[in-house]
């Protein structure tokens, strides 16, 4: 019964993780732009601790 | 035995969005600072490692409540968990959830290390919107926000793309 039950979450995750790829597409070019402008500009912009949030 | 499936099914695209960060910046290291070393960057959730990690940024006076994430993701099952690692010192953590949205992720916490000379400075608001891009994209939701955004870091956030709403959001719309 333990076997079958590991069988069926093996087979979702295999399941979970094509289907992740494929929702996630292809890198778009948002992705393209926050890295590309972190590294341009993200050490003179981006202040080192808290960025978004309430501390507690 | 749906509702721990389901669980699953979220917990896998976290990871997996995490994986394709890690995987793109692998195929194009060129979007990293030419001096940092990509076999040492590490794009994980947030362990009892990562949380004990924080507690040295505590020096800087500053610290969000990363001990609590593992509550919040018991109580949130598509909340989004990041924790960015150089090697092992531990450079940004991020918490990010659509709660009860399909359409809007909201960014709720994130913090770079306070150090100014750690390796990964001034990529880590990149590298976390990076990973939830992926997420969104997953839960087929259709913006970013910023929800607290601090004051510092707002022209990060600009800088980046996203832009206020005339109800005064920090939005960036999800590439379909």
């Amino acid at each position: 019964m333990r076997s079958k039950t590991r069988q069926v979450e093996l087979l979702a995750i295999a399941r979970f993780e094509a289907e992740a790829r494929r929702l996630a597409g292809r890198v778009s070019s948002n992705q393209l732009r926050f890295l590309q402008v972190a590294k341009a500009k993200g050490a003179e912009l981006e202040p080192a601790g808290p960025l978004a949030g309430i501390p507690s | 035995m749906r509702r721990r499936i389901s669980k699953l099914r979220y917990q896998i695209f976290r990871s997996q969005a995490r994986t394709l960060t890690h995987e793109l910046l692998c195929r194009q290291p060129e979007l990293l600072s030419g001096d940092v070393e990509l076999d040492q960057v590490r794009i994980e959730p947030i362990t009892h490692e990562a949380v004990s990690a924080s507690l040295e940024w505590l020096t800087s006076g500053c610290l969000f409540p990363w001990e609590d994430i593992v509550d919040w993701k018991d109580s949130d099952p598509k909340g989004f968990d990041l924790a960015i690692w150089f090697g092992s010192e531990l450079c940004g953590l991020c918490y990010a959830s659509p709660r009860k949205s399909r359409l809007c992720i909201k960014v709720i916490l994130l913090q770079g290390n306070p150090s100014r000379s750690h390796p990964l400075r001034g990529e880590i608001a990149g590298l976390a919107l990076t990973s939830i891009d992926f997420y969104a994209r997953m839960l087929g939701c259709q913006e970013i926000e910023i929800q607290d955004p601090v004051e510092g870091a707002k022209s990060v956030y600009e800088a980046l793309g996203f832009t206020w709403t005339a109800k005064g959001r920090l939005v960036i719309q999800v590439d379909p």
